[in-house]
């Protein structure tokens, strides 16, 4: 299937043009002309040079403006037709196919030949002639990147009343500052009156705007540049802030490597007393916020570049497949680059705890050493710095609850001094941290009863080892028979699963009475991509993350039918629960006969998420959701699609939590 | 109309359902004017609402205005995420949407 | 389900490069040749915007502009219309039947698509 060339199309479209502009010349009457004819003539040369100018015809397209300009005055009536000037549009309109012609190398223009008509032609309108056709810049420029210094400014729009009636969204303004740079918007709604006096299609709200960028002033006079007339709008910049660009210092700071061996608890003093000597351009230190724009930029890159992937294996063209896979690896080798430079060695946060344990051990009167593996282990500076309150958290439960008191120790054959052994591997796409101790372990009885009293379990429910210990993550639970001062503070295990959560990482614990236990964090190696399975239900879209996916089946109205409203499906011998994401989101009608079900593994079951279409992976670039989603809980983030729509990030434990039914059918099941 | 309108007759929340948008926003305006008159207290239930534009968004700041001016308490119960995204989009906080 | 954007232009070259840049950039087009063929294409399907040149047989742009403003169900549409002239007059007129922004030909296929985007995000 080949797309018609535009450029054929336009020579093919100028012959006709020319054939009907040769027509209506021989045919017209020059003293009293149909006023239609005039029109024609002036719509073929009009189109002639816009489209022209289009495809590259340049020559042409300032050649024809001459005859345009004669023939719109001819129509405006300022200028008479004559069999004079008609000859000389005969004149023009073979001198145009000279043009095409000579573009396509099929004839040659005869030197001077355009100038000659084009004076002809002043001569008849009595314009001085010769002046080329302006060509004017188009509204919108070209994106640029930044090229000036970034430049803080404060922008005051009040729009015109009627901004929406005619067609502009502001919300599509405010968007396109946000990607001009780091934009604060803060709505102004004191001019909104009260239902009695509202014209509901006008726009009242009006808006202060506070935007860094590189890319100067016009960039963002050109946002509002269809809706300047009526609106009140004001850019200023700011006084210029000192940094962002860090300033050159006469002593370079540690680099990564020497901050991770000293540690946050390292006096500044002694650590840069304790440095090297600076290898020169060893390391350059950058602000983190430059680091996210970088991130977020070639996760937009990485968006356009599968899309532009998709749209050339449409065509089918060789020429096309080779540039495109060249910048898919480009773009792929970019992207690890850059997800690379946030990498930062776990160590920084491991060395944090040596102090912890060190001082929490003492005020407990236990002896307690920790081992540290895999400093060296790297992962994004986004999800070590949401590590470290959960780890503090897990640490003291282990000295505090875990890790007996010296004389027990003894009494029970073990070492004197307990060890904790914190760890971290990689594991391909994720890294897993373990906070293992050898203390008296979790006990299973305790737990329960604990869970009966605080009512999160009936005392006959039949749980197995591993129910038993995920008891300890419910809201509401603590072990701790007297509070102290190390743990027990009424932050409890719940707490750590939700800051867990929110890094899109999973815990799990192992615990044997008497040996110890180990917890185990899965995390995420970045928070910014993530490789997702794109669905689609009715118009909306959504993103399942692609590490829970197991497969897709279909699911019939039929089967549905069949398993009487148990919302159950077969796969291969197994029935698995599946939640209806139609019912979720509240768009109960308008589903397809034949539904798509991606099966995702959550906490060792499997479940279905019913969809209408599955459209394939997508590697996501995650915004993050204000605070209007806090109370969301079935949505982790969101992303904008290449075509600017924009995609919610299903958070799978959320979902789960929130179709009621489903845990029940869940626990039916695995029972 | 391409919006409902639900609210349970022990008075309760406004309950609006569809897509509220410039097209609908007469309807909108008399729906939420009249729910304003009789209620003793104006609530929104926003939670079903499937797509919301600006001019929604100001029309229920502008119930609460009129709202407050009757003295009668106003707050939004519950909104959806397309409503989210709107009012997020136009830099509002939920304390001016009065979000409980 | 993609924004559904209609070009309505006279020149086929013209509609041609329009829809092919704006469906590479993901939208759904719908061509129309001049005024009356566009709105006889507008009853009851959903446009998102419409892009016109101004200078059309039948019903041309500006008027074109004026009667789709009339219709309830495409009031609030965004319009773009296509000008060679940079011309402040005809700008003018286009403004105040009710057009939500321009593009001056010749324009680069970025351009047109940032446009879009400008109304559509």
């Amino acid at each position: 299937m080949s797309q018609p060339n535009p450029v054929n199309t336009f020579l093919l479209e100028a012959g006709d043009l020319l054939g009907q502009i040769e027509e209506i010349v021989l045919d017209v009457d020059a003293a009293s002309p149909d006023p239609e004819d005039i029109n024609r003539l002036f719509r073929a040369f009009h189109t002639i040079k816009g489209s022209g100018a289009m495809f590259g015809f340049d020559d042409v397209a300032a050649f024809t403006h001459h005859v345009e300009t004669a023939l719109d005055q001819v129509r405006e009536g300022s200028l008479k037709l004559s069999s004079e000037l008609l000859e000389v549009v005969l004149a023009a309109k073979d001198q145009i196919k000279t043009l095409l012609d000579a573009a396509q190398g099929e004839a040659a223009v005869v030197p001077g030949s355009g100038e000659k008509i084009i004076e002809e032609l002043a001569a008849l309108t009595g314009h001085g002639g010769a002046t080329a056709a302006t060509s004017t810049p188009a509204a919108a420029k070209p994106a640029a990147a930044d090229v000036l210094p970034r430049q803080t400014f404060r922008i005051r729009f009040r729009p015109d009343r009627a901004l929406m009636v005619s067609g502009t969204n502001p919300v599509s303004l405010l968007n396109e500052l946000r990607e001009l740079g780091e934009c604060t918007v803060v709505a102004k709604t004191d001019a909104i009156p009260p239902l009695g006096e509202i014209q509901a299609d006008q726009i009242y709200f009006s808006w202060e705007i506070t935007l860094t960028t590189g890319r100067g002033q016009n960039a963002i006079k050109d946002v509002f540049i269809f809706v300047e007339d009526g609106s009140e709008l004001s850019i200023e910049p700011v006084a210029a802030l000192p940094i962002p660009d860090e300033p050159r210092k006469t002593a370079p700071e540690p680099t990564l490597a020497e901050a991770a061996r000293f540690g946050d608890l390292a006096p500044a003093g002694r650590a840069s007393a304790l440095k090297k000597p600076p290898t020169k351009d060893a390391t350059v230190r950058v602000p983190s916020e430059k680091l996210d724009r970088l991130v977020n930029l070639v996760g937009e890159l990485v968006m356009n570049q599968s899309r532009l992937s998709q749209v050339a294996s449409r065509f089918n063209e060789a020429d096309l497949d080779v540039p495109v896979e060249e910048i898919e690896r480009l773009v792929s080798e970019l992207r690890d680059s850059v997800l690379g430079i946030r990498m930062m060695p776990i160590g920084t946060t491991f060395n944090r705890f040596k102090r912890l344990v060190h001082d929490l051990s003492t005020e407990l009167g236990k002896e307690i050493h920790l081992v540290t593996e895999g400093a060296e282990t790297e992962l994004d500076k986004t999800v070590l710095d949401q590590l470290g309150d959960p780890l503090v958290h897990l640490i003291r439960n282990s000295l505090d609850h875990g890790i007996e008191a010296v004389d027990v120790r003894e009494q029970r054959g073990k070492p004197r001094q307990g060890t904790i052994r914190l760890a971290a591997v990689h594991t391909g796409s994720n890294v897993v941290v373990t906070i293992q101790d050898d203390g008296q372990g979790l006990d299973t009885a305790a737990i329960r009863a604990k869970a009966v009293e605080k009512k999160l379990a009936t005392p006959d429910a039949n749980l197995s080892e591993k129910e038993v210990f995920n008891l300890i993550f419910l809201p509401g639970f603590s072990t701790a028979k007297a509070i102290t001062s190390v743990s027990g503070r009424g932050v409890g295990m719940d707490v750590v699963k939700r800051q867990i959560d929110a890094l899109r990482g999973t815990v799990s614990i192992a615990s044997e009475v008497g040996k110890g236990t180990t917890i185990s964090l899965t995390l995420p190696l970045t928070l910014a991509i993530i490789d997702g399975l794109l669905v689609e239900i009715g118009d909306d879209q959504f993103i399942v993350p692609m590490s829970v996916v197991t497969e897709n089946v279909e699911l019939r109205r039929s089967d549905r039918a069949r398993n009487n409203g148990r919302n159950v499906v077969a796969v291969r011998g197994d029935l698995i629960p599946y939640i209806h994401l139609r019912e979720m989101f509240g768009q109960e009608e308008g589903e397809p006969e034949i539904e798509k079900i991606v099966i995702v593994r959550h906490e060792d079951q499997r479940v279905g998420l019913v969809d209408d279409r599955v459209l394939g992976s997508h590697q996501t670039v995650i915004q993050s959701l204000s605070r209007f989603y806090r109370n969301i809980e079935i949505v982790s983030g969101a992303t904008i699609m290449g075509d600017g729509r924009v995609a919610l990030i299903l958070d799978l434990a959320g979902v789960v939590r929130s179709a009621a039914t489903i845990s029940k059918q869940l626990q039916e099941i695995s029972v | 109309m391409k919006f409902t309108i639900r609210q349970a007759e022990d008075g309760g929340p406004l309950h609006l359902e569809g897509e509220l948008d410039i097209y609908g926003a007469a309807e909108l305006r008399a729906a939420l004017e009249s729910h304003v008159r009789n209620a003793s207290s104006v609530a929104l239930d926003l939670s079903d609402v499937s797509a919301c534009d600006p001019v929604a968004v100001q029309l229920i700041c502008s119930a609460r205005r009129s709202a407050e001016a009757a003295d009668k308490p106003f707050h939004i119960v519950q909104i959806s995420a397309p409503v989210a995204l709107v009012c997020t989009a136009l830099g509002l906080t939920p304390e001016q949407l009065a979000l409980s | 389900m993609s924004k559904i954007i209609m070009t309505v232009d006279d020149s086929a070259s013209m509609r041609q490069i329009i829809a092919f840049t704006l469906m590479n950039a993901g939208y759904t087009v719908v061509e129309a040749v001049d005024g009356q063929d566009a709105l006889n294409k507008l009853t009851g399907s959903p446009i998102h915007m419409l892009i016109t040149d101004l200078n059309m047989p039948n019903v041309d742009g500006i008027e074109l502009i004026k009667k789709v403003r009339a219709l309830p169900e495409y009031r609030y549409v965004p319009i773009i219309m296509l000008t060679t002239e940079s011309a402040d007059d005809k700008k003018q007129a286009g403004r105040a039947a009710g057009a939500s922004g321009w593009i001056v030909k010749p324009f680069r296929g970025e351009q047109l698509v940032m446009v879009a985007k400008k109304f559509l995000n």
